[in-house]
């Protein structure tokens, strides 16, 4: 569907070109490579980073195998000649310096943490791209989304903990964290007054004992990271756990697929409350 | 136990240190092993220890191949004293000495502790350690460390003991000690084998004397027969004063037999060695200094 | 070792007793492991529970979480204050220690390579073969470099060479896998860590461990010979030949399993047998049991400070060890500066 989508987009940019939008924009971040394939035209787009053609991060990895990919090098990027680089607030800094020293036109752009949020960055690298139509477009989609799944909210909200790798969980103040409440689960880290990103050692875990531990899909390449997951004492746990596995490129990037992440959320959370 | 090396050859690389040596070791019998630098003493004793294997010949231990005599059962039998040991942790004197009993401990524990204890007093009164048996090996004197290892090897009450210079490094006090020690413990049954760089000490003390040169037994006999004026100058290179005393000989290295090493120049005025003519002052009437007359 | 100490007399009584307190300190430190942790867990009610087979979530804190982790604190500090204490003896330099000649490293690289391969996944029996293997390598590798009368700069060397590349080779393993968090596991692999491990690592780990600690206390005796000399102890009845197998297998096995579950721990093995041997009276055979002992206690110590720091993500076992460990080498280096030529 949201392909289907994307494909109707691009015929239609195909067929109304504009004067003053960049012509060579180059993404050095996961998320921007995204935003990008989903509001420039093809031709607008002069690299994107090796990660967007990753089908484990990337919503859009088959269509970014039709670009060339940097690996956020301020070397790689000049090659293009960019007249507009795409970089994350966070990520690259050394290269987003070194490319505003030299004059080249950079877009840096935030982690939201909420769907406003989000919806505010859609129209910023739309009109960035010159592509206001498009944007518009994309945050309709999202915004019809968002409305459907607060309709089915109900009062009864089971915990939860999301449980990334290394043990990291996400509190208070992350668009992970709206998406939890958007499908009824209440997020524990955030109610223990965690905010944004922090460490959450198994032992604290197991005492907290959620209704639902949300992890992302288990990778079959091996990782400490990853094995966590996988430790006897979960499996033990006098009140099992429901698990919702949440693919990570579903939410690592704020898109409509993110409402895919809520749908697989919600599904959990009716199964915690079917539960005596 | 009579230790018989027979036919000995040993290599290193190209160079042969040692060349169809035979060598015997029998109880009650003190040998000195003698012979210039690199003449093989040292690996000849090693061979005769069952340390090194020999590239040529056999070592037996009453009769039986060397090979066929586990380690374990050889090391009860036979001490050995290494040359210009030392000793890795200030460990006290009387554990060092203790370790000479490893041989004779179980698999587990001390087989007979109070036979361990016996052999570790009567080994350290031997070499009058006592004294210090409790002080850290690093904090004694050369004299001391040297008796401490003797009293090491006698502790294992082997019937054989060989001794790689034990008196080297050490004053002529100490020289006399541990020679004195060395001829009471072969007096008492045990067959010593000792490798001497001073040849008045290896007359003096030794029942027969294994001369190596250049890897082959030069002389072997007793100490008159094996130290003649013709043979030191031979094999060490040396004129030396010598002369007898109480029935043994005293042997003075005094100047190169030949002027190979540099032109010999002072010497010349030299009158020449008689030897046989030496005196030795009686030592009651010795006057603060000894002296030679030629 | 030349200070001009003088050993006071120790009798075996004084042995037993030394022995004793460092168990009681192993004990209480292995107690305090089970009782300090991030849960806001009731102790004795936790006991009480498991003592009654009670499903509560507090016993499965205990036994899960906390008893693994003590447990390999236990094991593994055990075998790294052994192998330290037997290399020591056995080389007769007070450098020698798993961490500094590379064999740890070299563990870390062989458990890396099976973990990330995919191999561990098959068996996880698996993993510690694979650094036990390594070890192995790097001991016979050692030796034949650096020789049995290595002296210390000898020794040194080697280990910086074996420890650079084991290094280099464990971040390019884990660079070239598929796996977006490989910059903070090789943290894990050459700083250690006992954190979330479970029982499964304690039941593969113990094998190893067990059996190579029992190989290098056979060397007990022949380490005693050793302090005077390769010929003399061989004069003793030693075959040094089988003491250096002994120790070989013996120090690849212990240090090996434990690597490849909680990572490489360094100056374990070179801090304790430092501490312990003047109260030993510097005889070999007896710092083995003392030292093993004190291994333990020192790293479920070090373990309990990294859960007590106020540190996000808690530190790696091996920065507290090497915070311990490093001033004590400097130390040495400074007292051996004159045999280092």
């Amino acid at each position: 569907m949201p392909r289907l989508l994307l494909a109707a987009m691009l015929i239609l940019a195909a067929a109304a070109p504009a004067a003053a939008r960049p012509q060579q924009v180059v993404s050095i971040n996961l998320c921007a490579d995204q935003l990008l394939m989903r509001l420039a035209d093809p031709q607008q787009i002069a690299s994107l980073t090796y990660l967007a053609r990753d089908k484990s991060m990337s919503n859009l990895a088959d269509e970014a195998r039709d670009f060339p990919v940097n690996r956020g090098l301020a070397e790689e990027v000049m090659r293009y000649e960019p007249d507009l680089v795409l970089a994350g607030r966070y990520t690259k800094r050394v290269t987003t310096d070194l490319l505003k020293r030299i004059g080249v036109n950079v877009l840096e752009l935030d982690v939201p943490r909420t769907i406003e949020e989000v919806e505010a960055q859609i129209r910023l690298v739309g009109g960035a791209l010159g592509q206001e139509a498009r944007a518009e477009a994309l945050v309709r989609e999202i915004e019809g989304k968002r409305l459907a799944a607060e309709d089915g909210a109900t009062p009864q909200r089971p915990t939860a903990v999301i449980y990334e790798p290394n043990g990291y969980t996400v509190g208070a103040g992350s668009l992970i964290d709206t998406l939890l409440s958007l499908s009824g689960l209440s997020n524990l880290a955030a109610e223990r007054g965690m905010q944004n990103y922090g460490r959450l050692p198994l032992e604290s875990l197991v005492t907290l004992s959620p209704d639902v531990l949300v992890i992302g899909t288990p990778r079959e390449t091996p990782a400490l990271a990853t094995e966590l997951v996988r430790h006897p004492v979960l499996s033990h746990m006098p009140r099992p756990m429901e698990i919702a596995a949440v693919p990570p490129r579903l939410w690592v990037c704020a898109g409509p697929e993110m409402f895919e992440a809520v749908a697989i959320l919600r599904q959990a959370a009716a199964q915690a409350r079917a539960r005596p | 136990m009579i230790i018989s090396a027979s036919g000995i050859g040993v290599k290193r690389g190209d160079a042969t240190i040692l060349e169809s040596v035979h060598a015997v070791s029998r109880p009650k019998e003190m040998v000195g092993l003698i012979g210039p630098n690199g003449a093989g003493k040292s690996t000849l004793i090693e061979v005769m220890a069952g340390l090194r294997k020999p590239d040529l010949g056999h070592v037996f231990y009453d009769g039986r191949l060397a090979a066929s005599v586990p380690r374990r059962r050889l090391a009860r039998r036979l001490a050995y004293l290494e040359q210009g040991a030392k000793v890795d942790w200030p460990l006290s004197v009387e554990k060092i000495v203790a370790l000479g009993r490893l041989p004779h401990a179980g698999v587990f524990s001390a087989r007979n502790r109070q036979a361990d204890d016996t052999a570790v007093g009567s080994a350290m009164r031997a070499a009058d350690v006592e004294g210090f048996a409790q002080r850290a090996f690093t904090s004694l004197s050369g004299g001391e460390r040297a008796r401490v290892l003797l009293a090491r090897a006698l502790a294992v009450e082997a019937e054989i003991l060989l001794a790689d210079e034990p008196v080297d490094a050490l004053d002529p006090l100490h020289q006399l000690n541990v020679m004195e020690l060395l001829r009471r413990t072969a007096d008492g049954g045990t067959g010593v084998v000792v490798v001497l760089h001073d040849l008045t000490l290896a007359s003096r003390f030794c029942d027969r004397l294994i001369l190596l040169h250049r890897g082959r037994v030069a002389a072997e006999g007793a100490p008159d027969e094996v130290l003649t004026d013709r043979i030191v100058a031979q094999c060490y290179g040396v004129r030396s004063l010598s002369g007898t005393h109480g029935g043994r000989r005293f042997i003075v290295p005094w100047r190169r037999a030949s002027g190979s090493w540099s032109e010999p120049s002072e010497e010349e005025t030299e009158p020449e060695i008689a030897n046989g003519h030496g005196r030795v002052v009686p030592f009651t009437a010795a006057p603060s200094r000894p002296m030679l007359d030629s | 070792m030349t200070d001009t100490t003088f050993a006071p007399p120790r009798t075996e009584m004084s042995y037993r007793a030394l022995l004793a307190g460092l168990s009681l300190a192993v004990l209480a430190a292995f107690i305090l492991s089970l009782a300090i942790g991030y849960g806001w867990l009731d102790f004795g009610a936790a006991l009480a529970d498991v003592l009654s087979s009670r499903d509560s979530l507090s016993a499965l804190v205990l036994t899960e979480l906390r008893l693994p982790r003590a447990l390999l604190g236990l094991f593994v500090g055990f075998a790294l204050g052994l192998a330290g204490a037997v290399m020591q003896a056995f080389l007769r330099n007070p450098l020698a220690e798993p961490g500094i000649i590379g064999i740890s490293g070299a563990a870390a690289f062989g458990a890396v390579l099976v973990f990330y391969s995919g191999l561990a996944a098959v068996s996880s029996l698996l993993l510690p073969v694979g650094g036990i293997a390594a070890a192995l390598v790097a001991g016979f590798l050692l030796f034949a470099v650096a020789g049995r009368n290595a002296s210390t700069s000898t020794l040194i060397l080697a280990g910086i060479a074996v420890n650079s590349l084991a290094g280099a080779l464990v971040s390019l393993v884990l660079n070239l896998s598929p796996n977006p968090f490989a910059a903070t596991e090789i943290m894990f692999w050459l700083m250690g860590s006992f954190a979330d491990r479970s029982l499964t690592h304690v039941a593969i780990a113990l094998p190893p461990i067990a059996t190579g600690c029992l190989a290098l206390f056979a060397t007990a005796r022949a380490l005693d010979a050793l302090a005077l000399g390769e010929d003399t102890a061989a004069s003793l009845g030693f075959d040094l030949r089988v003491t250096r197998i002994l120790l070989i297998s013996g120090v690849a096995l212990a240090v090996g399993g434990a690597v490849a579950v909680s990572g490489a721990i360094g100056f374990v093995g070179l801090v304790v047998p430092h501490l312990l041997r003047p109260l030993v009276a510097y005889r070999p055979s007896l710092l083995l049991a003392a030292s093993a002992l004190g291994g333990a206690a020192l790293t479920l110590a070090a373990d309990i400070a990294v859960r007590l720091l106020p540190t996000q993500p808690e530190l790696k076992l091996g920065v507290v060890t090497a915070i311990i460990g490093a001033p004590f080498l400097f130390s040495l280096v400074w007292r051996l500066r004159g045999e280092m030529r």
